[in-house]
């Protein structure tokens, strides 16, 4: 068995409006943007261009830093990182190599938010400032490459972590946790799919070098890169062989491939930038000021979710995953739990309500069961005038069927026909005994030979008599009640 | 008339440079012909503040055949010019080393305009949240550095694109890219 280590690189999209080192728009997550439209003169390297420093990226960065916990430098610098390619016309990438604006983070992953088997720490070593480049198409039909410079000098943070993972699920859980965190600072969108976030991985076995694994678009690819990667290290060592060679890999959906050999910084040819000024911050004042100005962190958004609405893990991430979700669940609890006492509608929406979702191929809109309808529907249920089983299939048709919402939801169920048959009233003990005497056999093996098992055809033949208007709990009493006075017929 | 001799170096330096060497200060330059005698005559080289030992060399074989590639030089040089080469190197990083571990007085750099941009070393432009914020508000696109919207079109400065693209007709060579 070999040790894996692994570090990630990840290069995160900030929201900002403008640009980092021009002020032509940064709308590059909207792919309907016609290619070259959100460029300025500095954005394709025009000669006599120079770079001025958007001040949004430097609160964005700053937001970044406080939610990893990192410290923050009172003098920043830029630094050119110089290498040729098309996507790149000014030569090199302005970055912040050598005076990041943020270094020695630290992370914990544990197991009461993120579910892991044990708690780990993870550091950080540095976040930084730097521009995206343009984004290259290539033709592979004849050999030319298309480039839009929209995606040139969008304001990217890159946060290099410490290779403290040792497990996937770790990495897994710390994606997961730093999307969160930039959504909830609203840094960036948090999408890896439109590679608002790229993530480089790092993994190394034993005292081996260490391979890159680059350009990996989603959370599933970089597990599966990773268990790739691991397995193909520890086969090279196991047949003998040693990895000593620092390599950059990609991945093709199946399995890592050499790209090239990592370059050492002395090939970029790394410069301080003359035209841009330090970044000089009064940090006594910025920094408390500026976590004054945060919304509560995740965690202490799920701890709330945990001890005060009484909710699992499972259910507090599905609504962290979704900020409105989260919100309309907060304002369907105040309506349902705190102004009418009826019980913590958690299961009915997370469950029920995402479920028909689903089933009809609908996004989420707060919109599609309005919060007061929803409470009412809820009353019903607690009441004990809607069975489950029933309600939710009346779940699903007024979601389909917006203009049903309108109508008084008791009226809708008298004329449904779903009104609950009480759990005490002569019309389910009547059909409890019609069900009885038409299956005499299944009865028989219930009390005379002890198959309990059975018990649970009858529940299901009184809820078919029913129509779903029985409770199944209420169902199984009354049975038992009468199978205990059964006799059979002579 | 007291001669002044222009001072272009930092006292640091020149204090550095005192217990570096062996010169004396020498009596007092009063006329012209004093200054143009003092200045034809070389009183301290660079090798006074070189401290060349060799022991921990940083620049390599390897390294050196690095930037010969990158700087397009020649690389076909005989084992004498390589390790002169070599050395020279390792003697201008650590002149570098040495200039850069000297301790200069913020205010005495100030003065003197020695960083390589004037306000890094001034506490002007510090950011206070205040202001930070208020520079955020304030940044406003320039018509006159493109940044307006639709007040050019960056293609119309090229023959030949693939309708809104840049073409790069020789397709690029993913080795080069970062």
């Amino acid at each position: 068995m070999h040790t894996l280590k692994i570090g990630l690189e990840i290069h995160t999209q900030l929201k900002t409006a403008r640009k980092l080192f021009s002020l032509s728009h940064n709308n590059t997550s909207n792919l309907l943007t016609k290619p070259n439209s959100q460029v300025s003169f500095f954005d394709v390297s025009l000669p006599g261009s120079q770079p001025r420093l958007n001040p949004q990226a430097i609160v964005c960065a700053l937001k970044c830093a406080i939610g990893m916990n990192c410290r923050v430098n009172a003098v920043s610098k830029f630094d050119r990182k110089h290498y040729f390619y098309g996507d790149q016309p000014l030569g090199y990438q302005i970055t912040q190599r050598y005076h990041a604006i943020a270094n020695d983070g630290k992370v914990l992953l544990t197991k009461r938010y993120d579910g892991l088997a044990e708690d780990r720490s993870i550091g950080i070593e540095q976040i930084q400032l730097e521009q995206d480049t343009g984004r290259s198409l290539y033709k592979l039909d004849n050999g030319t490459t298309d480039i839009d410079f929209n995606r040139s000098n969008i304001p990217l943070v890159e946060m290099v972590t410490r290779p403290d993972f040792n497990d996937i699920e770790q990495v897994r859980a710390f994606i997961k946790k730093y999307t969160k965190m930039l959504q909830n600072y609203d840094i960036c969108t948090g999408e890896l799919e439109t590679g608002a976030i790229r993530v480089d991985v790092n993994v190394n076995i034993d005292q081996f070098q260490r391979i890159e694994l680059k350009n990996i678009p989603t959370t599933s690819a970089i597990v599966n890169a990773i268990r790739y990667e691991y397995k193909r290290q520890c086969q090279v060592v196991d047949n003998g062989g040693s990895i000593d060679e620092v390599e950059t890999r990609g991945w093709d959906g199946k399995k890592t491939y050499r790209l090239r050999s990592k370059e050492d910084s002395i090939d970029y040819r790394y410069m301080p930038d003359p035209e841009l000024p330090a970044i000089k911050l009064d940090l006594e004042d910025v920094m408390p000021k500026l976590k004054q100005s945060l919304p509560m962190s995740v965690e202490d958004k799920m701890e709330r979710l945990i001890k005060q609405y009484g909710l699992k893990l499972r259910d507090v991430n599905i609504l962290m995953n979704d900020p409105e979700l989260l919100e309309y669940y907060l304002d369907l609890y105040e309506e349902v739990v705190t102004k009418k006492g009826l019980s913590n509608p958690i299961n009915w929406l997370v469950h029920d309500f995402l479920g028909c979702l689903t089933k009809s191929e609908k996004e989420f809109s707060r919109d599609l069961f309005p919060i007061r309808e929803f409470s009412g529907f809820l009353e019903l249920i607690e009441d004990g005038t809607l069975t489950k089983q029933n309600g939710k299939l009346l779940m699903m048709h007024l979601m389909n069927n917006k203009k049903d919402q309108a109508v008084p939801i008791r009226e809708l169920v008298e004329s449904f026909g779903m009104k609950s048959v009480g759990g005490d009233g002569e019309e389910l003990r009547e059909i409890c005994r019609k069900v009885i005497r038409e299956n005499e056999a299944i009865v028989r093996d219930i009390v005379e030979k002890k198959k309990r098992g059975k018990m649970n055809y009858l529940v299901g033949m009184c809820m078919r008599e029913s129509g779903g208007r029985v409770d199944a709990g209420a169902v199984k009493k009354e049975l038992a009640s009468e199978l205990e006075k059964w006799r059979p017929l002579e | 008339m007291i001669w002044e001799v222009p001072r272009i170096v930092p006292w640091s330096l020149i204090i550095a440079k005192r217990y570096a060497s062996t010169s004396v200060i020498g009596k007092q330059i009063s006329t012209p012909e004093e200054l143009r005698e003092f200045l034809s005559k070389s009183s301290w080289s660079t090798q006074d503040l070189l401290n060349l030992d060799r022991t921990g060399m940083k620049i390599d074989k390897k390294l050196m055949d690095g930037l010969l590639d990158l700087t397009g030089l020649r690389k076909s040089l005989n084992d004498e010019d390589q390790s002169k080469l070599m050395n020279s190197l390792n003697d201008q990083l650590q002149f570098l080393d040495r200039l850069h571990s000297i301790d200069i007085p913020k205010e005495e750099e100030k003065d003197l305009k020695l960083t390589r941009l004037v306000d890094d070393a001034s506490e002007d432009g510090m950011l206070d949240f205040h202001k930070l914020n208020s520079e955020v508000d304030s940044t406003k696109p320039d018509f006159l550095k493109g940044e307006v919207e639709d007040t050019w079109n960056p293609i119309s400065l090229t023959k030949e694109h693939d309708e809104d693209y840049y073409i790069v007709k020789e397709g690029l060579i993913k080795k080069n890219k970062a």
